[in-house]
């Protein structure tokens, strides 16, 4: 009976403080990339570019121990390209690495003819696991709404929002 | 003294063959597993499905389908998704398709399949029956559990 009160007793401690934990927002970035897309590109076709991006939140004066959740907040995009990002109706970005589980992170609509956007990260989507990840594949999947047939560079910043457990 | 230098060189051969076997195994599963790679038609033959490699992974995102748009004329999107922000997605391009490895037998586990018919992701185990054959089981829970479909090979990467 002493052990269950005293096991009860524990797991009311640690709730409590778990539960009492303040957490804040760190920002990771702007990190920089470059995604080369082949063409040619045809209406209504699915292309796709992927790049390589290190992963250091220390170099942003943030401790890997202490991630608690970490969301994408903001992606830029310019291309010098002549027929800009309006050869997408749509694009898709995505997060992956060797460890953990792939997600989608943001997605918009292409409106016109820009050469640069800032798209939003999807709320919804935490990235887990990043404790130990030293890098990850960014990768944009574009649907094309005209024939295009050159070759696409695309260059951008992505910003990411970090949660650590707030210092007293 | 000749005793000792014939121990050291046993050893070192034995080292040797050691990691020469586990690169050659190494590189034989990536060959293998490489077999995943290309464009796939599911039995249904409504949509394509381009299988590439990430990293040690491989993923598979719906390149074509064979009714593009509702009936309105517009484009079909991820509507049924349970991430709201995602109904504006595009089904064309939709990684489907995530996470797999190779495990090797011919065998691609961990990964999970999305349905974007009722917007479910399963757990899911790919096997290569022949070389133009896969063999695709999404499932809750345990493996048993589950439903298989036959996609054909349509092209390699």
């Amino acid at each position: 009976m002493k052990k269950i009160r005293i096991l009860f007793a524990s797991l009311v401690t640690v709730l409590l403080v778990g539960g009492c934990t303040n957490y804040e927002p760190k920002v990771y970035g702007p990190v920089e990339f470059e995604i080369s897309i082949e063409g040619p590109f045809f209406k209504d076709g699915v292309t796709d570019g992927i790049t390589e991006i290190s992963f250091n939140p220390e170099d942003f004066g943030i401790s890997r121990d202490e991630i608690f959740s970490m969301k994408v907040n903001e992606i830029t995009l310019k291309t010098d390209s002549e027929g800009g990002l309006g050869v997408f109706e749509n694009l898709v970005f995505s997060i992956m690495t060797d460890d953990t589980e792939t997600k989608e992170v943001a997605s918009v609509k292409v409106k016109g003819n820009p050469k640069s956007m800032v798209i939003k990260g999807l709320q919804e989507a935490e990235i887990e696991g990043f404790k130990n990840i030293k890098k990850f594949y960014f990768e944009v999947i574009g649907i094309t709404k005209k024939d295009s047939f050159d070759d696409l560079k695309l260059t951008g910043t992505i910003k990411m929002d970090i949660m650590i457990p707030e210092k007293k | 003294m000749r005793k000792s230098r014939k121990i050291l060189v046993w050893s070192l051969a034995f080292v040797a063959l050691f990691f020469t076997t586990a690169f050659t195994y190494s590189v034989m599963d990536d060959v293998e597993g490489d077999k995943l790679l290309g464009v796939w038609e599911p039995s249904h033959g409504k949509a394509k499905v381009k299988i590439t490699k990430v990293g040690n992974k491989y993923f598979g995102k719906i390149v074509f389908l064979k009714f593009p748009t509702y009936d309105d004329g517009t484009k079909k999107i991820d509507k049924n998704n349970p991430d709201v922000k995602m109904h504006s997605a595009p089904l064309l391009g939709y990684k489907i398709l995530k996470d797999f490895e190779y495990v090797g037998k011919k065998t691609w586990e961990n990964g999970t399949i999305y349905d974007p018919e009722n917007g479910s992701t399963y757990s899911c185990v790919i096997k290569l029956k022949d070389n133009n054959t896969i063999e695709v089981r999404g499932y809750i829970g345990v493996s048993a559990i589950g439903r298989t479909d036959t996609w054909k090979k349509l092209s390699k990467e």
